[in-house]
Order: structure tokens, then C-alpha cells, then sequence
């Protein structure tokens, strides 16, 4: 599939849609990356705590910033034990904000996995105060990419077309699962919940697994 | 229920497992993909 998408993008980069370079620069210009400083790449401290000890919890919500050397991407995650996931409160909104003005030249982005917020232009050494301050304000939740990572659609709680509530059952599952020893086991492991078969939750079907809600005779069943 | 859809470079639709689950045993049919899971991988 990757060799495809190559091959296709590339007959229409070298096609009859081929840009003037003039606008490839004017349109690159209006996207600037941050003033980083020039620090030393250092990926193994985005794993370790101010005293160099491993945080192998925290781990997963760390990346190298592609873009900049010594800098490091991080995931928050917005998915409770027990609660809605990606709900935040405006507490949590204004800690998350503070965290990035802080520590990410204040930016804030919203992933393609909805519900998370990544801060993308933090120094590798900060990692440790940046996820310590996000636990004082609850958004300290380390699932991120595990069993309660749920996507859920909005359900029969908030949406017209909704035949089941998925809430509820994404709130279930991150009970049964909330033992991260366990959710780590498993490993990365996507759920999605729609409540209908639009399945708005989980769009082409992608996710590991998958309850669509459905409407039988026998009354609501999820599929 | 679907079960093995990816959203990676690796992008695989998810196939649908058995018949429908009643509502409130969804989270009972979760738990028990991840032990059977835990148990054959």
C-alpha cells in the first residue's frame, strides 16, 4: 500500500499538477517551526526520570521531534479510568495550556486519534517535568496506545442517527482494564466503538476491535 | 464486533467475528478476546 501511494503521488508531483517552485516556497514559508535551541539529540533520557531512572510507563508517550534535534514529542492522554474518553475539564484545559506554554513554544495538537493532545515541540530533557505536572492535573493517564485507549463515538447520548450508547461501554471497558501491568501485556491494542453502523467511531472499519451498534427486532444488539 | 483492523501503513479492514453481542455483555466478550489472546498469542 505504501509503494502504491508512493507511485501515485509521485505521477501526480511529476504530472500536469506540478507546482511552480515559486509557490511551493511562498506556501512553505507560512509554516514556520519553532526558534529551538541547539541542543544535543539524546533519545534515552525521553524514557528516564530526572534522576536517569527508567519510566518504562511513560515511554510510550514520548517521540523524537523529527524536525529538531534534542526535542521530543509528547502524548497526553485524555482516556479515565471509568470516564468518557477525551473529556476535559476546563481545569484540565488551562493545565494542559500552561504546560504548553511552558514547554512547547505554546503549541498544542490534536491527534488523528482524536481526544489526545500532544505538545510537539518539547526538550528532551523536560519530558519528565512535563508528564509530573500533567498527573497533578488528572491528565496523567499512561494508556496511551494500550486496551483503554478507546476511540468512542459520540452514541445514542449525543447523536440522532445512534442506535446503542457507546459511552458507557467505552467507560465498562476502561474499568475491566484499568490494571496498566496488564493493558501492557496486551500491548498496543486499538478499540473503537460506534454506535451505529455508520460507525463514525472507527472510520473503514480500521481499529483492532470494533462494536457497532445495531437495531434487531430481539431490541439492541451491538455488531 | 469486527476484530483486526489496522490504521497503519499496514491498513486492513477488520473482519466481523461471530454473531451479534447483546449490549451489556460487550465488555464480558472484550475481556474475553484479551485472555484468549493472552492465552494463543
Amino acid at each position: 500500500m505504501r509503494a502504491n501511494s508512493r507511485r501515485s503521488g509521485q505521477s501526480i508531483k511529476d504530472g500536469a499538477l506540478a507546482l511552480d517552485p515559486t509557490v511551493v516556497a511562498d506556501i512553505a514559508a507560512r509554516f514556520r517551526y519553532p526558534d529551538y535551541e541547539a541542543l544535543e539529540d539524546n533519545p534515552p533520557r525521553t524514557g528516564t526520570g530526572a534522576r536517569g531512572q527508567p519510566l518504562p510507563r511513560l515511554a510510550r508517550q514520548f517521540r523524537r521531534q523529527p524536525q529538531a534535534p534534542g526535542y521530543a514529542i509528547v502524548t497526553l492522554s485524555l482516556k479515565p479510568e471509568g470516564g468518557p474518553p477525551g473529556d476535559a475539564t476546563a481545569q484540565q484545559m488551562d493545565a494542559i495550556a500552561d504546560l504548553a506554554e511552558r514547554y512547547s513554544f505554546g503549541e498544542i495538537r490534536a491527534s488523528a486519534m482524536s481526544r489526545i493532545w500532544r505538545l510537539p515541540h518539547v526538550a528532551q530533557r523536560g519530558p519528565s517535568g512535563v508528564v509530573a505536572r500533567a498527573r497533578g492535573n488528572r491528565g496523567r493517564h499512561a494508556n496511551v496506545n494500550l486496551i483503554s485507549d478507546i476511540i468512542a463515538c459520540p452514541g445514542l447520548d449525543y447523536c440522532s442517527l445512534a442506535n446503542a450508547r457507546s459511552i458507557p461501554v467505552a467507560e465498562e471497558i476502561s474499568r475491566r482494564f484499568k490494571d496498566l501491568d496488564l493493558a501492557r501485556n496486551l500491548g498496543r491494542l486499538h478499540i473503537n466503538i460506534s454506535g451505529c453502523i455508520n460507525a463514525c467511531g472507527s472510520p473503514s472499519h480500521r481499529a483492532h476491535r470494533h462494536p457497532r451498534g445495531r437495531e434487531e427486532r430481539r431490541g439492541i444488539l451491538t455488531r | 464486533m469486527t476484530i483486526g483492523g489496522r490504521a497503519d501503513e499496514n491498513a486492513e479492514l477488520g473482519k466481523i467475528l461471530g454473531p451479534a453481542v447483546p449490549y451489556g455483555e460487550i465488555a464480558d466478550v472484550v475481556e474475553d478476546f484479551a485472555a484468549a489472546y493472552l492465552e494463543l498469542r
